[in-house]
């Protein structure tokens, strides 16, 4: 397992629809479990996306346990070819991201989300969730859409400069 | 009912806003609307105001200035309540850019918005200096008069955008009724 280098803002690879998996291989799963070293490894980092370290695929890992504002919590999640089957409920929360070290801002997302992906198994899991976990994976699947926070940002007075990251 | 329009910037201070909203307040003025922010170090108000008929432009101003006179604060006040208001809204969308900082971002894209009517009704920059480059983002609310533009708006500003070398989406900025 290796820490990886988080890209920022203005990489490609950012941009970009990530590519989905077809069989989970043992290169994914080595992925993946860089991704979790690196998300653990990041102090504040709740979850990573694989095109945060440049690496175009469709898979984020995500662990939002111990976070005051968890409700649900699966613990650690890791998924390939995440799709959303539904979400509702949309609240606005000021949230951050590892690729955009110096903004922050206000975002709608769904607050209850039911999410499908392929689990490190290659098996198909099904994820409904709520609250932060939420907005972790929908912020985490936007990544895979090659979308920023600053995609979704509320308004013209919702976006933040801030100091530095964590 | 006289409106007047108020413009104050300065370099930043403690202070700024109580000195220049107690000089209007003394004169019995009430701030209608306002937008304030902290721009590089320099505070920037625009101010809207309703004043009794006695007061005037100059009145307000050296109100102004008598209690910000340390502040160097630029300060102009224009009247404005013979303006006629053009109906430019419609259907509401944020606007978000983000890209390598070079000079004709915001002239670009505004200048496809402006060919598609869509009216600029606030707009935020930002500079964030990475190790290596700067990055410009802008955010815009926006108002389609037609928005059976909005697929024509949007392709222009893919096209723009790839021009300038920027990221650029657009999307509906309806809000939810609670």
């Amino acid at each position: 397992m290796a820490m990886l280098r988080v890209v920022e803002i203005g990489s490609r690879v950012l941009s970009l629809i990530a590519q989905p998996v077809g069989e989970v291989s043992k290169e994914h799963k080595l992925l993946a479990n860089d991704l979790v070293e690196t998300m653990y490894g990041t102090p504040g980092s709740v979850g990573i996306a694989a095109p945060q370290v440049g690496i175009s695929v469709s898979l984020f890992v995500l662990d939002v346990s111990g976070h005051k504002k968890t409700s649900t919590c699966h613990g650690l999640i890791v998924m390939f070819n995440p799709e959303i089957v539904s979400a509702s409920n949309p609240v606005i929360i000021r949230e951050g991201c590892m690729s955009v070290p110096h903004l922050t801002g206000d975002v709608r997302r769904a607050s209850e989300v039911v999410v499908r992906g392929l689990g490190i198994d290659g098996k198909e899991i099904t994820i409904e969730s709520d609250a932060f976990e939420a907005r972790g994976l929908l912020h985490e699947i936007d990544h895979l859409a090659g979308k920023l926070f600053i995609d979704r940002i509320d308004g013209p007075h919702a976006l933040y400069k801030r100091r530095r990251y964590l | 009912m006289p409106r007047f329009v108020l413009t104050a910037v300065g370099p930043d201070s403690y202070g700024i806003v109580a000195r220049v909203t107690s000089a209007l307040a003394e004169l019995n003025c009430n701030l209608a609307d306002s937008t304030m922010s902290n721009l590089s170090g320099h505070f920037a108000m625009i101010l809207v105001v309703d004043a009794s008929s006695k007061i005037d432009e100059k009145s307000i101003y050296d109100a102004v200035q008598s209690r910000c006179s340390e502040l160097s604060l630029l300060v102009d006040v224009k009247r404005i309540d013979d303006y006629v208001e053009n109906d430019l809204d419609g259907d509401r969308f944020v606007v978000s850019v983000y890209g390598t900082d070079r000079p004709g971002i915001v002239a670009g894209i505004c200048e496809v918005l402006a060919v598609y009517h869509a009216n600029i009704y606030d707009l935020t920059t930002r500079v964030i200096d990475t190790e290596s480059t700067s990055f410009y983002t802008m955010v815009l609310e926006v108002a389609l008069k037609d928005s059976g533009d909005l697929a024509k708006l949007e392709g222009a500003l893919v096209l723009k955008s790839s021009e300038l070398g920027v990221s650029c989406s657009i999307r509906s900025s309806d809000s939810d009724e609670l």
